[in-house]
């Protein structure tokens, strides 16, 4: 039975450092296809590090989110670094810098083929779940307007993104 | 998949295991520092808990390195108060106000153990004793021999004194042979203070023209206030309990003449106002030293602030400035009121004269350096 990400994140804190590789490999797709569809791949391998290396330093402090998936929490950490290169034209490097992580140049071939299991992976959902998922992951639409393109309800398309989350993430761990 | 997303999952595992480390080493830190803060406040225990490390220096400048040692036989023989323990009060707010002015520039190995709080009171915010390994006073730039001769000053096991005010304080250093000769001596605004021997029970200053004073000594120092009108001092006595002389000072020696020194050239692009007659330049360039002309009747003693340009760094310093004669020069290096400055930084270095406790400057002036 895998653990879930509460208890990745509370391993961590407590000095089981491979439960933070467990939540990296679990989540890093999902990150980095939302960082490429927003900008160039050379900085979205950069903000895709500082936005683990951000939510290592927040599980070791204590402020890793209680919940049982930490998707949300981690694609919010991602929107913030990513508004924040716009907005000062250069990818922040302030979490790396704490852990000491030295910069290793990417494999852009290996980044676009992460995102295309991702699309594989998805092209096998229902459409309304993959829609959903789309919607609100990667174009962050309000769950309301989802909602309403949908002609469903905010309470069932907040469970079609779960559902779709939650099966993306275990078939991008049956790939890997 | 193995590759760069790999390689940055095994750099963030290790990464993780250090945080870990960091945070475990932080609370055995912790855990000791408790240790150390419970054995600190239980009295008796002060003296074992090591050696005193308060901050030296003002956090920005170069601070001197903490001396363990304790000061030299000569030295505790002498004064009373360095025999004694140390006490909280020694290690209190004063002091630690005191120690801020600690300058690795002219202070080497400052012995914190052997602090001591001299005096406290409503007209004395601290007077402070610290004794260090080294004390040295030296002119920075290019200078005629005879003036850095007579300025320039190194004293072994020196024991310096800072005399705290509510904007600022004054400091002097002596060593052991001072103490003894009835040379350590200074005064800050109309407050005089002698550090004196053990065996002085007082010191009378006699005036030419108001009664004597005489002021008792308690933890090898006397402090009171002097006249504030200008007055000559004729001579400094040391009595022992009963009242008789140990020591006799004759404060008006009549002078050995020396040389006066050839006048400063007058400085270009300056300004004066107020007491301040002229300026005059020593030496050009980055290393030269300023000399303002300046008449003064009236004031014991006087703040000089200097308002130097941001490449300079620290942009206000000031420093405090006394003396018995109307008429006088006062000399502004680059290492003015700052020891960690050796040369001028090119700008416009703005200044006010200030006596003690005056809202109003009495002068001001400001000069150019290319």
């Amino acid at each position: 039975m895998p653990r879930s990400d509460e208890q990745l994140l509370a391993a961590t804190r407590r000095g089981e450092a491979e439960a933070f590789g467990e939540f990296f490999a679990r989540h890093r797709a999902l990150v980095l296809v939302y960082l490429v569809r927003r900008c160039s791949r050379e900085d979205a391998a950069d903000l895709l590090a500082e936005t683990f290396a951000a939510a290592l330093v927040a599980a070791h402090d204590g402020r890793a989110p209680r919940a049982v998936t930490g998707a949300p929490w981690l694609l919010t950490i991602a929107r913030n670094k990513l508004v924040d290169a716009h907005r000062r034209g250069r990818v922040q490097d302030a979490a790396r810098r704490r852990l000491e992580l030295e910069r290793v140049e990417p494999d852009y071939d290996e980044l676009e083929a992460v995102g295309m299991d991702v699309e594989a992976a998805l092209s096998s959902f229902p459409a309304a779940d993959r829609a959903a998922l789309r919607a609100r992951v990667l174009d962050e639409q309000p769950y309301e307007d989802i909602a309403r393109e949908m002609n469903s309800s905010e309470p069932a398309v907040r469970q079609r993104v779960s559902r779709a989350l939650r099966r993306l993430r275990a078939d991008l761990e049956r790939q890997r | 998949m193995s590759g760069y997303l790999d390689d940055l999952q095994s750099r963030l595992v290790d990464a993780s295991r250090e945080l870990s480390r960091a945070r475990r080493r932080r609370a055995r830190r912790r855990g000791a520092c408790c240790a150390a803060l419970i054995v600190l406040f239980t009295p008796p225990a002060l003296a074992a808990t090591g050696v005193w490390r308060p901050q030296l220096g003002d956090g920005k400048t170069p601070a001197p390195k903490i001396s363990a040692d304790s000061p030299p036989v000569e030295q505790l023989a002498l004064l009373g108060v360095l025999r004694r323990a140390q006490t909280e009060a020694d290690r209190g707010v004063a002091s630690r106000y005191a120690l801020r002015f600690v300058g690795a520039g002219s202070i080497t190995g400052v012995r914190t153990d052997s602090i001591r709080l001299l005096a406290q009171s409503s007209q004395d915010r601290g007077v402070v004793l610290v004794p260090v390994e080294r004390y040295e006073r030296r002119l920075p730039g290019e200078l005629p021999e005879d003036l850095r001769r007579r300025v320039e000053v190194t004293i072994d096991d020196a024991l310096c004194i800072y005399q705290l005010d509510v904007d600022g304080a004054g400091a002097a250093c002596y060593s052991t042979a001072d103490v003894k000769a009835g040379r350590a001596w200074m005064m800050l605004g109309h407050r005089s203070m002698w550090v004196v021997p053990d065996g002085v029970a007082s010191v009378r200053t006699e005036y030419a023209d108001p009664a004597p004073i005489t002021a008792p000594a308690k933890d090898n120092i006397v402090i009171f206030s002097a006249p504030k009108r200008r007055v000559q001092e004729l001579r400094t006595t040391f009595l022992d309990p009963d009242g008789k002389p140990l020591l006799v000072t004759d404060r008006n020696p009549k002078p050995i003449p020396t040389p006066a020194p050839a006048p400063a050239a007058p400085a270009n692009d300056v300004t004066h106002t107020g007491v301040v007659h002229g300026i005059g330049v020593r030496g050009a360039g980055a290393d030269a030293v300023y000399e303002l002309q300046v008449q003064m009747a009236g004031s014991p003693g006087s703040y000089v602030v200097l308002q130097r340009p941001a490449c300079a760094g620290k942009r206000r310093v000031r420093s405090f400035y006394g003396s018995s004669t109307p008429f006088t020069v006062i000399a502004i290096p680059p290492s003015f009121g700052d020891f960690a400055t050796a040369r001028w930084c090119p700008g416009t270095y703005r200044g006010t004269i200030r006596p003690q406790r005056a809202r109003k400057p009495i002068g001001t002036f400001s000069f150019q350096v290319r």
